[in-house]
């Protein structure tokens, strides 16, 4: 081993699995996700807000050694047969972690197989549980897309999709209200928002809208698909804020005008800043689109980012480093215990795909114009909490 | 964009026949992607004057995220692309996984979409053996599947093998058999040896390659056969048989 990573404070973000499950949770689909089950499966009963209250379909294979040593896919479509006859889901999400990966476990011939067997249609996701909860969202919203969206319907004027939303980066249904209040009340309908309180008819119209708005990395993927296969352009960025969600406002009428995709935020500024007063630890696009209202509110390019992935993970070291170059950092209450400096203000924005429900209590409502940047810094409560 | 495997048995000719035919292509002015699928990553070895390529594995080893599309696919002879799966040390690791890997490393970087090419080769090592083995037919890879052997009897029980695979995954929407390739070692009534798998496996011959010492000779150059004698039996035939593949084979664009 060449690298040795102690954590003694930092936690690692839910995986692409967890991702999967999360979109498909509302949308009336059996999920299934192909691994041994045991103390590994805490996609859904830990990373999933959700699963104390709402029912859904999610079903572990419980993958075997000598099935898998033998490649027999045959136990899987039948176990997917029976417990789809006495549930009779809409659809079915094939997805699973490092261990079939491993043995290159075949996706998309076993989807065509348990199709076949059960006359339902079967998507599948071939996520490996290395990647971040981003990578799974947004390869589950793709292939949601591609297999039941309707892409004949024309596109509406000044009509906006909101891309990449689960509870792992939004938690509440009132964060997701916040943002789709703030681009109503600039002008704009919201058609669909991909996968979080829309129910999977409203889903099939996304291709209604003339513009799509990424508001987390998991969007990335489905709107440059919708982009290349339906026309719609899309634009990168978290309405957090009055002035920012201004700027989102401004650069979906552009986008929606040229047909040009484009960031709200500086996203080469962010990509290279190496340091400066406030430091934003989180999920690339949200930690980004809070850090150019934090410039906005403080009238300076004050504010960088730090978005730590589940595959290369992020040494402590690195990252109490990072911290020691910011006077207040921003970030989920696991990281501060990596501040060294007495004198470093930390404010917490806890996430649940990286702390879990622990600190769900303390979630503002970071999104919309509710959201006052200023109030924030000063460590107070902006837009309230649950 | 035609997609086409190359699968048989050990030692049987798959990389001078692939090689062959990629040659053949280009020098008909096809785009040619030629991906070697085995741990000794030698497939492309004499589009580069015998020189071995660093094969998309041991790239990954030392440069992960950061290799690009550019470290991982090597313009050979005639502007041929070149690309070496590679794999394990022998007796270790993971092989079949390996494959897999080397796939998903040219998917993420957008290969296809990025190089364009008019036809994709995959060179598949010896036998189905586990699913790493099954990528280059799986679906989204190679639309259809040659099988080269000659009249000899290891040689034709490993293409019966082959075809049973193939006919098995159908299902699944993997590849289908275009057909089987003749490379002749001169055994007796080797033809009508390889003429009765062809009935059993529901196929033909759709080349019938000569047992020609031209090709040693240019490998003792260090080159193509195609490109050294251009005239001789074997590349005539060859020339036969790219032309065979395109008329028969499917153009499908890029999935993704």
């Amino acid at each position: 081993m060449s690298e040795l990573h102690v954590n003694v404070f930092a936690m690692t973000y839910t995986a692409d699995v967890s991702g999967v499950c999360s979109t498909m949770y509302e949308l009336g689909g059996m999920t299934v996700l192909h691994d041994p089950s045991g103390c590994n499966s805490t996609y859904t009963t830990h990373d999933e807000p959700r699963w104390y209250n709402t029912k859904s379909l999610m079903y572990i294979s419980g993958l075997d050694e000598m099935t898998a040593i033998m490649g027999d896919d045959s136990v899987l479509v039948r176990d997917v047969k029976k417990a789809a006859e006495d549930l009779s889901p809409r659809f079915i999400t094939l997805c699973g972690s490092a261990i079939p990966h491993l043995i290159a476990f075949d996706y998309k011939g076993t989807a065509h197989l348990i199709e076949k067997a059960t006359g339902i249609p079967v998507i599948p996701v071939a996520t490996d549980g290395l990647k971040l909860y981003t990578s799974g969202i947004g390869l589950a919203l793709r292939e949601w897309m591609k297999r039941f969206a309707d892409f004949s319907l024309p596109h509406e004027k000044d009509t906006v999709n909101l891309l990449g939303v689960t509870p792992i980066d939004f938690s509440r249904m009132e964060i997701v209200e916040e943002m789709k209040k703030a681009l109503e009340e600039r002008g704009f309908t919201v058609n669909c928002c991909a996968a979080m309180g829309d129910s999977f008819e409203k889903l099939q119209e996304i291709c209604k809208a003339s513009v799509n708005l990424v508001v987390s990395s998991a969007g990335m993927q489905p709107a440059k698909m919708l982009s290349a296969k339906a026309g719609i352009p899309f634009v990168v960025g978290t309405p957090i804020g009055a002035a920012f969600t201004d700027q989102v406002a401004q650069c979906l009428r552009e986008a929606q005008a040229d047909g040009k995709s484009r960031y709200a935020y500086d996203a080469s500024r962010f990509q290279e800043k190496e340091e400066g007063e406030v430091l934003v630890v989180g999920e690339k696009c949200a930690s980004c689109s809070l850090a150019q209202a934090v410039d906005g509110a403080l009238g300076r390019e004050a504010a960088f980012v730090l978005s730590p992935d589940v595959r290369d993970g992020l040494d402590e070291d690195a990252l109490v480093e990072k911290m020691k170059k910011a006077d207040i950092v921003i970030g989920d209450p696991l990281l501060r215990y990596g501040i060294r400096d007495p004198h470093t203000k930390f404010i917490a924005l806890p996430h649940e795909g990286y702390s879990g429900r622990i600190y769900r209590k303390q979630i503002p409502v970071f999104t919309g114009d509710a959201f006052d940047v200023v109030t924030f810094l000063e460590g107070g409560r902006p837009g309230g909490s649950a | 964009m035609y997609r086409i495997a190359i699968y048989g048995k050990g030692g049987i000719g798959k990389s001078t026949v692939t090689t062959a035919i990629s040659c053949a292509l280009s020098q008909k002015g096809y785009r040619v992607l030629q991906v070697g699928c085995d741990p000794k990553a030698d497939s492309t070895l004499y589009l580069h004057g015998g020189e071995r390529m660093t094969s998309i594995l041991d790239i990954l080893k030392k440069k992960k995220d950061l290799a690009t599309l550019d470290d991982l696919v090597e313009e050979g002879y005639n502007g041929i692309l070149c690309a070496e799966s590679g794999g394990p040390v022998p007796g270790l690791g993971c092989a079949g996984r390996g494959i897999a890997a080397a796939f998903e490393a040219l998917d993420e970087r957008e290969a296809f979409s990025i190089l364009k090419p008019d036809i994709v080769l995959y060179d598949v090592l010896g036998d189905v053996v586990c699913g790493g083995f099954a990528m280059p037919i799986r679906e989204g890879y190679a639309d259809q599947v040659y099988i080269v052997t000659s009249g000899e009897n290891m040689a034709i029980y490993a293409a019966a093998n082959i075809a049973t695979a193939v006919a098995n995954f159908r299902e699944r929407g993997y590849a289908t058999l275009g057909g089987v390739i003749l490379n002749r070692r001169n055994v007796p009534d080797e033809k009508e040896k390889v003429e009765t798998l062809c009935q059993d496996i529901q196929s033909k011959i759709v080349a019938d390659l000569p047992r020609d010492n031209h090709i040693a000779d240019a490998e003792e150059q260090k080159k193509p056969v195609m490109g050294l004698f251009p005239d001789c039996p074997y590349a005539q035939a060859v020339r036969g048989l790219a032309d065979y593949i395109i008329q028969n084979g499917v153009d499908r664009e890029d999935e993704e």
